[in-house]
Order: C-alpha cells, then structure tokens, then sequence
C-alpha cells in the first residue's frame, strides 16, 4: 500500500477549516433563558422576524385530517400529507396578522417524544419555545423550573372544561392552554355477545353503567371456545404496558378506593376498597378463567389482536378507538370486519352507592422558559392563537375530544364520539396527583404480581403504599 | 530527555497531527460523555443547578432492592445467554465447519441473518412465537404432548423466555469468527492426533476448543458486556416485567431517567455497571487467557 504524504500547508488548512467550522457552530448557540421582561409585547409588534421552535405530537396527517381519507395505507398520495400540516398551516394563519412570524415545527415520535421533552426540560439544552404534552406531565416540568405559567382571560376561563384546567394547574398557577382530551372507558365487541345470545347483557341506558357482577356475569357468558376449536374471553386489558393505569384504577375506583389523599401528596391506596378491585381481577384470572393465561404479561398491541380477531369480548376503550377500528377494517387488520361491532360502555362500579370513575387526559401548549423576552410573549399570543374556539376543533380531524365548552357542538350524530365526552365526567383526581405517574411505575408490577399470583391483594397493596410513600418523600426531598 | 521528545516530535509531527483529530472525537464523544455521566452521577443534577451531593446517589442506589433485582436479573440473563450461546456456536461452527464451502456459506448466511433484522421486528416476530393462546412454541409443544407455558407472561418463565431467544438469534456472529479461527488452526495437529488414535471428540476437546480460546475469550468479553446491556428486547417485549422479572441494570437505569426524570440516580447505576463490567471483564480475561495454547 502507497502512503499517501500531506504537506504541513495542506494539513494546517484542514486543521484551520474544522476550527472555522466549529467556531461558527458555537455562535449559533440558543441565548440564555430569562424572565420576561414588562413591555415585551409592544415589542412584538416592532420586531421584524420571529421564528419558534414547536414540537408536536403526530396527531393527524394533512391539515383537516380529511385529506387521507380513503387512501389504502401504500397509496403513495399519502407522502404528500405530514403530521406537520397543521402545525404549518396554523403557523401561516397566524402570520396574516403577524408579519415576520414563522414557526420552525418539529414532529416528534409518540414512543420517543416524552424523554425528547423530558431532556429538553431538565438540562435546559435545545428546548423549543412551545410543544404539546399533557397537563400533568407538565406539571412536572414546571417543579423542575422550566416552565413559563399562562394567564387566562375570563371568558376562556369560563369556556374550558374545568377538568382541563384542574389537570394542568399547580401550586396557583396554569402551566398550560387546554387543547385536546381523551376519556376511557370499556369498549365492548357486541357481535360476541349476539353470538353468545347475551346482548341483553350490556348497559345501554344513560351513562350506560352497571355494577361488579353484572360485569362479571357478562365476562362469564363471553368466555366460550367456539367449534373450530378457536377460545374466546370475556374481558382482559394490557398489564405490561405501562399505562395498565388506564383500566385497572378504575377497578379500585369503582369500589370506592383512592390512591391518594385529597392532597394528592401521600399514597392511601392500602384500604379495604382497593383490596376488593383488585381481588376480582385476580379472581377473574386465576378462579373465573375469564382473562387468557399470563394476562399479567400481556402487551397492548396483543390485546388489540386478539379484539381484532374476535377473540376478547371487552376491553380498554377510548376517544380514539372508533377511528382505530375503522381503520383497521379498511386496512384488512380486521380480518372479518363483521364480526366486530364496538359499543363503548361503563367500568363497573359497585352501585348505586358509588359511581364509575375512568381515567381521562387533558393535554394542552405549554411554554418553555427559553429564548428572548420577544420569542416568548410571541409564543404567549400563538399560543392562544391555536387554542381558540375555532383552532380547537382542530383534534376532532384524529377522533379526539375538545377542551372548550364552545368547540363541542360537532359530535352531532356520532354516538360513539359523544360517549366518549360524556365519559369525561367521569375522570377521577387521583390522576392529577403530581405523582400519578411516577407511583404508576411502582403500581403497575404489582398488578403484575396480584395476577401472576406471586402476590396476594393484600400483599400487594401493602408493599405499594409503602414503596410509593417514600418515593413521594424522596421527590419532595429532591 | 527534553531534546529526545522535540527531535520525536519533529520526525512524527504530521503523524501526531493527523492522530489529532481521531483524538479529539474520541475525547470529545467517550471521554467527556463517560466523565459528563460521572459528573452528574455525584450531583443532583437539575435545571435549577447541580449542588455536589457526594456519593448519595450511589448510597440511594444501593440501598434500593430494585437495583439489586435488576442486577440479579442482569447476571441471570447474562449466565443464560453468555456460556449457552458460545457453547451453541461451538457446537454449531463445528458442524458447519466440517461442510463443503458453498454449504457452509449457506449455513453461515443463514445464522447471521438474524443479526441484520432490526432487533425490535425480531422482538415482535418473537412475541406472536411465545403468545400463550395463540403462539407457535406452544402450539409445537401441543403437537408433542408437552404442557404449554406462559412464557413471557409468567415472571417464573419470563426471563428464560428472554434467554432463549437471545440464544436462537444472537449467535450468527460468532459462528462467523469461530468458523474463521478454526480455518486456522494446522491440519497436522488433526493429523497427529488421528496417529495417536484420537477421535472426533476428542480432535474438539484437546485441539480445536484450546486453540480458539483467544476467539472463545472475545466472545465471552464482548457477549458479557452485550448481554449486561441488554435493552431493546425487554423494552419492546415486557417492560421489565413481570412483577420486574425481566427488569434488567439498563432498563432500571432507562426508567430512572426517563420516567421518573432523575437522572442523578441514572447516571450513578451507569457507572456502577461500567464498573462491574470492567471488573468481570479483567477477571474472565486473566482466567480464561491463563493457559492459553501457543502454536
């Protein structure tokens, strides 16, 4: 092998070139985070250009949604049509009134998208102006220091949904502008139940509730193996995932057990009530056999097929579960489209003394302490830009529900979009606990280890309570 | 002294030069990235600033069951995977071995195949195959008459679950190096032994296994270390359960940063697991290469 000789000019304009290179990257670096300062606003209006960062959940393609609608999944028209749609197009919108603005949008993932932010928030490197995210998750980012509070007018006020506004508020302060909720609920495979002869079964009355044992009852008829050998279950939900919150509180809500204190702040959820909750699902595991084998393992996406080969008679339903099965029709996941028919009912709860609660999310735009005090009182008003009456209904284009009292007159005539604002109602506080999710880590295996019978109930609960309280002290401390 | 490092210098200074910027990456992506988590491992490491805590988040760390589960969890996945899966390729490169070229090409291709696919489809396909109901193991022990197993879904079988597939589907690299190295070892040592009266096994035992122990010792250094950082198939496929069955050292550290935002605490069980990596790796490499056989 020749070698090839560099002459010490040559080499030294190399060296020189990446030392140029890296100087001009290092000037380019984002100014420090400040207060902003009074007058800020008027100075909008002067500046000639302002461009915000904006990280946003992939929530729908095209700008109404619309535009995919009836594409097969490989058509390749689809490449035209990008999550950053909207996001662009409202950008473009508020520019008409606010020459020099631009929005620099970024799409994050929905599996990667949370620690992004999470990073972002906590070492303050590269935090967009603005992004969406739930409240209590920004909650969160707001005790680490990293969030700017919104100011409400009191018509806005007035017109979100008091739930939205509870879930992003902390400490006096709103950390958020509400944009989108979602509710959860059971969504039940009617056509199991025709073939069973027990569609009698099923609430459909009001808010369609029932208690533990007409539930059960039901999960009971719904188990059976059908002639070609194939079985069927009644009931089972994810427990792996780590949103198995998402359907087992409401388990222990319904019996009329908390997780935490009215203060959010200290972990109750060693009590009787609770213990009744979670005793049934072990029961409908281990004694009823109404759950498949190993529920204490299963994945959401499990779960979802087997629903989807019409082999679970219910399961975890949500706003977005319409849309989801639609589609999953069109697209030939459903292989018998017939042979499912969604009906979205209540959790159980052991009425009539106590009601059902579910678990809801509210997620809205939160404002990042970073940039000059000019990017920041622009990101203020393109902010409430986006949350308007009118900008609000934008969501409903991925099946999802609206935060304003004044954007909801357009589920007319879908039944199953009004349920699910109906099941809003429901939402329980014990998931504006600003540790709702941090104890969920601790709760979920224990579910795990009630179904798997490597706990008993009691057990279980005992260890949670205690292993939560001090994580929650641990927190505090930090 | 000084004139003998100027006149080096001199003679090397374009070599030391363009030496200079494959070290400043290494510096600037390994050595400050690994003394950046050290940092922040002795801090409490927030946006607000990051007052020096000393070692308390090692103490939290090692004070917490959970850490010391996972480590169980780690080392348990590590004496599965690391010994069974060299033996399987030894086992495995020895018969492909002894096979005509294109055959072992075949064989060869065939085992590194799964090395290729993204580790997360592999981790998919692998869950329909272990679905209790519905998947293929299952269905294949009905077929013999074996009673069937929850495999991830019970924390009693969950992790050998892991072990398994990480055996059926890790080995096509070392099958590749093994198969290389036993291509160079003598024929006339086979030879010899045959004179001598020696049979298959004992050509293996005494001949091949000596002779590739510095392949053997590569293997076992680099598959201690994949193994002890084993993520992507417990995040895609139990989320570290059930009830933290599978929840392993990286995991543990994934969830300290990512879900519960403390990155102190992350950063502190990062460095004691580059700690205990290098330690059992400094302990296999003065066990196994002991003895080595020269030829």
């Amino acid at each position: 092998m020749s070698k090839r000789e560099y002459r010490r000019r040559q080499f030294l304009g190399y060296v020189g070139g990446l030392a140029g290179a890296a100087a001009l990257a290092a000037c380019g670096a984002t100014p420090a985070a400040g207060p902003a300062e009074p007058g800020a606003q008027e100075r909008v209006e002067a500046a000639s250009e302002v461009t915000l960062e904006w990280w946003e959940y992939p929530m729908w393609e095209g700008v109404t949604g619309q535009e995919t609608v009836g594409l097969s999944q490989d058509d390749p028209k689809r490449a035209e049509f990008t999550a950053a749609d909207w996001p662009n197009w409202a950008a473009a919108e508020f520019a008409k009134d606010n020459p020099g603005f631009s929005a620099k949008v970024e799409t994050l993932t929905w599996d990667e998208g949370r620690n992004k932010l999470t990073v972002a928030a906590t070492t303050g490197a590269g935090r967009p102006h603005l992004f969406l995210e739930d409240g209590p998750v920004i909650i969160k980012f707001a005790k680490v220091g990293a969030m700017l509070p919104v100011e409400l007018s009191a018509e806005d006020q007035e017109d979100f949904f008091p739930g939205s506004l509870q879930a992003g508020s902390s400490d006096g302060k709103l950390w958020y502008r509400p944009w989108l909720a979602g509710s959860r609920f059971l969504l039940v495979n009617r056509a199991i139940f025709q073939e069973r002869g027990v569609e009698d079964l099923i609430p459909t009355e009001g808010d369609r509730l029932w208690d533990f044992e007409q539930f059960l009852e039901a999960a009971l008829a719904t188990t059976f193996t059908r002639d070609s050998g194939e079985q069927v279950f009644g009931y089972t939900s994810h427990f792996a995932h780590s949103a198995a919150h998402f359907w087992v509180d409401s388990f222990l809500w319904g019996y009329g057990g908390r997780i935490f204190d009215e203060t959010g702040e200290k972990c109750v959820i060693n009590s009787p009530e609770c213990e009744q909750g979670l005793q049934l699902m072990a029961d409908m595991q281990n004694k009823h056999n109404v759950m498949p084998p190993g529920s204490a393992g299963l994945q959401s996406t499990n779960v979802d097929t087997m629903f989807y080969q019409g082999q679970l008679a219910m399961m975890l339903g949500s706003h977005g579960s319409s849309r989801a099965i639609r589609m999953a029709k069109e697209d030939g996941t459903i292989p018998n489209p017939d042979a499912i028919d969604i009906y979205p009912i209540m959790f159980p709860s052991k009425l009539p003394d106590i009601q059902p609660s579910v678990y809801t999310v509210f997620m809205g735009f939160g404002q990042f302490d970073t940039g000059t005090d000019v990017e920041k009182a622009t990101a203020a008003r393109f902010v409430d830009f986006i949350t308007n009456t009118e900008n609000a209904k934008a969501p409903l284009a991925a099946n999802l529900l609206p935060c304003r009292k004044s954007s909801s007159d357009v589920f007319e005539g879908d039944e199953f979009m009004l349920y699910a604002l109906q099941a809003m109602n429901f939402g329980h506080e014990d998931t504006l606990s600003p540790y709702y999710d941090a104890c969920n880590r601790i709760l979920n295996p224990m579910w795990q280890a009630i179904l798997s019978a490597e706990r008993t109930p009691k057990e279980a609960l005992a260890e949670a309570e205690e292993r939560c309280n001090d994580l929650i002290a641990e927190i505090q401390s930090a | 002294m000084v004139s003998s490092m100027a006149e080096t210098w001199r003679r090397h200074r374009e070599a030391y030069l363009l030496l200079a910027l494959p070290l400043a990456i290494i510096v600037i992506f390994r050595v400050l990235t690994v003394g950046g988590a050290f940092w922040i491992s002795v801090v409490r490491y927030g946006p607000r600033g990051a007052p020096f805590v000393g070692l308390a988040n090692y103490a939290a760390t090692l004070q917490d069951d959970l850490f010391w589960r996972s480590m169980f969890n780690t080392l348990y996945y590590s004496v599965g995977v690391v010994p069974l899966g060299i033996a399987v390729s030894l086992g495995l490169s020895q018969l492909i071995f002894n096979l005509g070229r294109r055959t072992q090409m075949f064989y060869k291709a065939a085992f590194y195949l799964p090395m290729v696919v993204s580790g997360v489809v592999m981790s998919l396909v692998w869950l329909w195959m272990f679905d209790p109901v519905y998947g293929l193991l299952n269905w294949l022990f009905q077929q013999v008459g074996l009673e069937p197993l929850l495999w991830l879904r019970s924390p009693k079988t969950a992790m050998p679950s892991l072990i398994l597939m990480a055996v059926a589907t890790g080995q096509g690299a070392s099958i590749v190096l093994l198969t290389a190295s036993m291509g160079s070892i003598p024929d006339p040592l086979y030879e010899s032994a045959r004179v001598d009266g020696a049979n298959g096994w004992h050509e293996f035992r005494h001949i091949t296994v000596p002779l590739l122990r510095p392949t053997i010792l590569y293997l076992l250094i680099m598959g201690t270390i994949g193994s002890f950082q084993v993520f992507n198939s417990i995040y895609v496929m139990t989320s570290g359960g059930p009830y933290h069955a599978t929840e392993t050292a990286v995991y543990l550290l994934y969830t300290y940063a990512f879900q519960m935002l403390n990155f102190s605490r992350a950063s502190a069980i990062g460095v004691i697991l580059a700690v205990i990596l290098a330690l059992v790796s400094a302990l296999q490499y003065r066990f196994v290469a002991r003895g080595s056989v020269e030829y």
